[in-house]
């Protein structure tokens, strides 16, 4: 059985974790501060199929969230996952129209969806603006508590004999003479293993770049408020139409569109923005603003709700918009770039990593243990951007 | 967006101190607090008249006479104005009067107070029960008392002031139960040395405390609080030299309320926010920004003082804002340097004086290490949450030793408050359990907004960083 190590206590990283430590390998996950205490716990916790423009993206994300589902019933930790459902708002008849052909599209690769007229949005949603002219209700989407997802994984690793090791901040990687990445380094020291699995998130890139190994990620910096309580305000997680554009833009300019969630506790999670700005975490003042104004045009109710706190994650961004989870290719020279070798790559979820980590943990364990690619990592193999 | 010279964050003693001197100077003053009218907890103004108000001490009095200097001042003063984000360049976003500002100054000042510290116990969150200061403004601003028979408790010298109040808007206090020995009065000592205002006070509090019949007993600890809507009784018990109670010594007493306080910890969000160094000191009440002499923070251009900077009174506080009133003069360019290195030679051995007292209460009257056991596994630590000591203690049990990852795998620190209640309780739970220093818990991060603010005045507002 292979000694694994994963690099990331994030979302990634522990159901790396999980699903390698519930095949028999033998995992330590380092670290560097404490779990989910990067963009695991600066987000919401979303579970999207319906904002997958891509089939290979679809098919990833139907498998996550089945696996979710799953994941809701074995693991011992409650982590709020409830299949909620979802609604994309229109504002105009036009955006309707629009927000129906994709509805339609989606529904050729298995998604349900719903068409909603502004009398059957409101009926849903009766705080919403009275002025919209409807929505898609995606009733199979779901949500969790990003950060107690992450927890109740890693806890479930580790009572399958996964170890976490907290405060140990990986400074770089190790190759043997052949280029076989052999080991993580530390400040306390190196950390050898079979495989090393990569789930840094935004901060793989710089891992990765100690052997001159280039990744394609980028940090895409994304706000969130958090409201005082307000339970039963919204009773579905409700998405601006323009959020999947907004999510598959390249534009280097800041997009602003609406995501509102309900959490377990009653207060609502609002988003959201993208915008590159390098891996500066600080709130801007501006951004939240303008999720504000998009927050009280579409739930005018909120206007006498309180802000209680604001934060900012990291999402790592990829050129394509899908993920980096396979093998890096650094192998005995002219070896084929899928060819299991030392590093694993798991990385460049951007905003979906908490929908994708059970299939991309799943996808990590299955390749490292057969050795053979399994048939849905095609799409995301990293060798589509590492081999030339 | 506003530009001002000086922004005076707090009008406590401390502020009103620094607001006033610097307006003096010529500075242009903008002064800003939450409460209805200047003063501060200190000064607050009495919404009863008569028996609720005692004779002023020397330091109210000055701080009164402030109050007087503000009024015709031209100082902008901001009452029920919240800063809610401060950035190093001294940006202050400001809500008041339903509406949103951006305010750029060329100096701050932060007098934001302190504080109350609590200990959970088992009953802390019924109605009913209420920190000191809670009462004690029940009592200023409108006459009332917390109870009919009400049990002061926690330690230091502000439950003698609770108590005396209390008795004087017709309470029964029924006792003030101390968690230091005795002895610890007397290990204040030399320390009382010039501090007679505060000795005076104590004096007075004593023969009032005598003369309502009230006990004050020493080495006991309200250990739990009982009752089905609201408290009903307390259970206090001996306690032993860690802090911990002792089996069989419990007695109960019927009160239909129960204030407590275990002394007071600076507000450092602000600070926080904009990216001062703080430092954990407990001499000075906890977790403070790092200040020089002329209570500058790391930051330029920003100034740190009264309760926030180091938990030493009000009288300490105004001395400070003096100064630093006469610093913001001079960094404006309105005085020359030596006015400002003449005062503080001249204030030298006066603040020497206020910090060895300080230091001393400050570190004499804390919640002894034996309480945090109180909380039984099913006592809720983090209010807002709801999140029990159990959860917590197996959390830590597990590996877990800073607040801000504690944060993680609990709720701890989410909700309103945003961690300012369960703040110091957690960072001690960690410290005792885990048996490491408490500097090393850390303090929990801050993000904007420092307090809620409404998010149709954030929708409605303008920044002049505001993208299209």
């Amino acid at each position: 059985m292979p000694d694994v190590v994963v690099v990331g206590g994030g979302i990634i990283g522990a159901a790396c974790a999980y699903y390698l430590s519930g095949a028999g390998a033998s995992v330590r996950v380092l670290e560097r501060r404490w779990v989910a205490n990067g963009t695991s716990r600066a987000c919401d916790g979303l579970i999207l199929v319906s904002d997958k423009p891509s089939p290979a993206e679809s098919i990833l994300a139907q498998t996550s969230a089945h696996l979710w589902a799953e994941l809701a019933d074995t693991l011992d930790q409650d982590f709020e996952y409830v299949r909620s459902g979802a609604i994309v708002l229109a504002e105009t008849a036009e955006e309707l129209a629009e927000a129906g052909r994709k509805a339609a599209r989606l529904q050729q690769s298995g998604i349900r969806a719903e068409v909603l007229h502004a009398a059957g949005l409101h009926a849903l949603e009766p705080n919403l603006a009275p002025d919209l002219a409807g929505g898609i209700y995606y009733p199979d989407e779901a949500q969790v508590d990003a950060r107690l997802a992450t927890v109740a994984l890693l806890q479930a690793a580790r009572r399958q004999g996964a170890v976490l090791q907290e405060g140990v901040e990986v400074t770089g990687l190790r190759q043997a003479a052949d280029g076989r990445v052999v080991a993580v380094t530390t400040q306390a020291g190196d950390v050898a293993g079979d495989v090393i699995v990569l789930a840094a998130g935004v901060w793989s890139e710089q891992i990765a770049a100690t052997i001159g190994l280039a990744l394609p990620v980028r940090p895409r910096k994304g706000h969130i408020l958090v409201t005082g309580r307000v339970p039963g305000l919204i009773r579905h997680p409700l998405l601006e139409g323009s959020y999947s554009a907004s999510v598959h833009t390249a534009a280097e300019e800041t997009q602003v569109a609406l995501v509102a969630e309900m959490t377990a506790g009653g207060t609502l999670l609002l988003g959201s923005s993208r915008e590159f700005a390098g891996f500066d975490r600080s709130v801007s003042e501006a951004i939240i603003r303008a999720i504000a104004a998009r927050a009280v045009r579409f739930l005018p109710a909120l206007a006498r709700t309180s802000v209680i706190r604001s934060y900012a994650g990291l999402r790592p961004w990829t050129p394509d918009h899908l993920p980096l989870i396979g093998p890096a290719g650094l192998g005995p020279a002219g070896g084929p770039a899928d060819l299991p070798t030392g590093l694993f790559l798991a990385t460049g979820h951007e905003g979906a990593g908490i929908g994708l980590a059970p299939v991309t943990g799943q996808i990590v364990a299955d390749w490292i243990m057969s050795g053979q690619m399994p048939a849905l990592a095609e799409s995301v193999r990293p060798g589509r951007f590492l081999e030339n | 967006m506003t530009r001002t010279e000086l922004a005076v964050i707090g009008a406590g003693p401390a502020g009103l101190a620094a607001a006033t001197t610097a307006a003096a100077h010529g500075v242009q003053v903008t002064l800003i607090d939450e409460l209805p009218a200047p003063g501060g907890q200190y000064l607050a103004p009495a919404g009863a008249p008569g028996r609720a108000h005692a004779p002023l001490s020397a330091a109210e009095r000055r701080g009164q006479a402030l109050l007087d200097v503000l009024t015709g001042s031209g100082i902008d003063v901001r009452a029920e104005t919240i800063v809610w984000n401060m950035a190093a360049d001294r940006r202050l976003q400001l809500y008041g009067a339903g509406q949103m500002e951006e305010l750029v100054a060329q100096v701050v000042i932060l007098a934001c107070g302190a504080r109350e510290v609590s200990v959970p116990f088992p009953g802390w969150t019924l109605p009913g029960v209420m920190t000191a200061g809670a009462a004690q403004l029940l009592a200023k601003r409108h006459g009332l008392a917390a109870g009919k028979r009400v049990l002061v408790a926690g330690s230091g010298p502000l439950l003698l002031p609770t108590a005396e109040r209390l008795a004087r808007v017709g309470a029964t206090v029924v006792a003030i139960v101390e968690s230091a020995p005795m002895t610890a009065w007397m290990r204040l000592g030399t320390t009382m040395w010039g501090h007679w205002d505060r000795v005076r006070e104590g004096i007075h509090y004593g023969w009032a405390l005598l003369r309502a019949g009230i006990p004050y007993r020493f080495g006991r600890a309200v250990t739990a609080a009982r009752g089905h809507d609201r408290i009903e009784s307390a259970t206090i018990a001996r306690l032993d030299a860690a802090g911990r109670p002792i089996p069989g010594s419990e007695t109960a007493v019927d009160v239909d309320a129960l204030c407590v306080s275990f002394g007071l910890t600076p507000n450092v969000e602000l600070a926080q926010l904009a990216g001062c160094e703080l430092v954990y000191e407990p001499q000075r009440g906890g977790w403070t920004p790092v200040v020089g002499g002329c209570c500058q923070t790391s930051l330029a251009g920003v100034l740190a003082i009264g309760d926030m900077g180091a938990v030493e009174g009000a009288a300490a506080g105004m001395l400070e804002g003096r100064l630093a009133g006469l610093q913001a003069a001079h960094l404006v360019g309105r005085l020359p340097v030596t006015a400002v290195t003449e005062a503080i030679t001249k204030d030298a051995a006066a603040r020497r004086r206020y910090h060895r007292f300080g230091a001393a209460l400050n570190t004499i009257f804390v919640p002894p290490d034996g309480l945090f056991s109180l909380a039984a596994d099913d006592t809720i630590v983090c209010r807002c949450e709801e999140v029990t000591a159990g959860e917590v203690r197996r959390v830590i049990a597990g590996g877990v030793t800073e607040l801000d990852s504690l944060k993680q795998w609990t709720r701890v620190g989410q909700g309103p408050c945003q961690g300012r209640t369960c703040g110091p309780i957690l960072a001690q739970m960690i410290a005792q359990q885990a048996g490491r220093p408490i500097a090393e818990s850390g303090v929990f991060h801050v993000r904007p907004p420092a307090k809620p603010v409404p998010l149709a005045a954030l929708a409605a507002s303008r920044g002049e960083r505001d993208v299209a």
